[in-house]
């Protein structure tokens, strides 16, 4: 009976260890989900102007050819080149300066401008994966020529999956 | 007839009722001697300090434990840890000190009803702890890898917060008189971080670096102070 009793014990002790080896392994698992690059972009995701508010779930797809330039230091830099079929962007935000500058170009050398005003957050993110920088999207202007409106639906931009900008876009 | 029915039921009530009498004494006193203080325990973590040599990390801690019944011991444990840390990688610098307190039980799991109690137990730990810390954070300037140009990064004097809980199983055991001495192995699992707008927690004190989960030890030397019942 009493060996029974002990055995039961060392069962106990046995469960315990097992249980606690079972979460190192998850433990060693769940370490640090560093971002590859710790780059944060702006998502701007396109859409008809006509679209209504119950078909926005609906993917839209710009049917011709979109190029996308940033205005840095006064030279333009292409970011995205002939892209057809767009329908979202993920862009670069500047981390010293406090208004971006995009053109857009579509087929048609029709162009626009958007202008995206934000602010920098400098983050420590861990010392596993260090430092970041988010953005908090403040205001937005833009040419009339093939965006209709544009408007902030998430203001924060960091790793996470936000639809940051909804761009509506004459067809 | 109802003669008879009244002999019968009177000497059923009273065989019954002694009976009765006595399991609920014995039951009380089984209740009694199950959460009866039997002493206090009071140790002091070594494996916080030794581990200083391992990592950038260090800790002092001290507990308090109840030994009720030689069955359950609800403790408390208070501690001190620090840590100053440059990165390698990313030359960040992080420096901290801060208190920290965990509340919990350990159940004796060598436990014999009605056996006289052993010497070196095995157990069962659950805690849940909690620290509010400061700290400084800086890094050489972020750089921008489209536009150019850098950006500072420096902050001190930040606060934060965290809660966890911990599983854990462990030993103790009597190595002289009054002088104990114990190990546990524990997994943490972070429950509540509270970062600031510029920074995430780096070091939880008690807890170890900011990750969802993480696994720790302690190894004590405990003081077993006696109570003799009157």
């Amino acid at each position: 009976m009493r060996f029974i009793k002990r055995i039961n014990t060392l069962q106990k002790a046995a469960a315990i260890i097992a249980i606690l080896l079972t979460l190192t392994i998850a433990a060693c698992e769940n370490g640090t989900d560093c971002n590859i690059n710790n780059v944060s972009y702006n998502r701007i995701q396109l859409y008809a102007s006509e679209m209504q508010e119950d078909t926005l779930s609906e993917k839209y797809s710009y049917p011709d050819t979109l190029t996308v330039k940033l205005i840095i230091n006064g030279n333009d830099s292409i970011i995205i080149n002939s892209l057809v079929g767009a329908s979202e962007l993920q862009l670069p935000v500047s981390y010293t300066h406090d208004c971006d500058t995009l053109v857009f170009e579509y087929s048609g050398n029709l162009i626009d401008t958007l202008y995206v005003e934000h602010s920098n957050i400098p983050f420590f993110i861990s010392t596993d994966c260090g430092m970041a920088m988010y953005h908090q999207l403040t205001g937005l202007r833009h040419t009339n020529t093939m965006i209709d409106s544009a408007a902030i639906n998430e203001p924060l931009i960091d790793f996470n999956w936000h639809e940051n900008i909804k761009l509506y876009l004459f067809e | 007839m109802k003669i008879l029915n009244y002999i019968f039921l009177s000497s059923l009530l009273l065989t019954t009722l002694p009976l009765t009498v006595e399991a609920q004494e014995k039951e009380n006193q089984q209740k009694e001697s199950t959460f009866a203080f039997k002493g206090l325990y009071l140790s002091a973590d070594i494996l916080g300090y030794l581990g200083s040599f391992l990592d950038d990390a260090k800790s002092g801690e001290i507990a308090i434990e109840a030994n009720l019944g030689n069955r359950f011991f609800p403790t408390f444990e208070a501690g001190y840890a620090s840590i100053d840390f440059i990165d390698e990688n990313f030359g960040i610098h992080y420096k901290s000190a801060a208190p920290y307190f965990r509340a919990g039980l350990n159940y004796n799991f060598s436990y014999q009803k009605g056996k006289a109690p052993r010497p070196n137990y095995v157990y069962g730990a659950l805690r849940f702890g909690c620290s509010k810390m400061t700290y400084d954070v800086s890094s050489p300037p972020i750089h921008d890898p489209v536009w150019g140009g850098e950006v500072p990064f420096s902050h001190s004097d930040v606060s934060g917060f965290a809660s966890w809980a911990e599983l854990g199983v462990g030993v103790n055991a009597k190595i002289w008189k009054n002088l104990r001495m114990g190990w546990c192995i524990r997994y943490k699992a972070r429950l509540n971080v509270i970062n600031s707008e510029y920074t995430r927690v780096g070091y939880i004190p008690g807890f170890g670096k900011n990750r969802h989960t993480r696994f720790g030890a302690t190894y004590s030397i405990i003081y077993e102070i006696p109570y003799k019942q009157k």
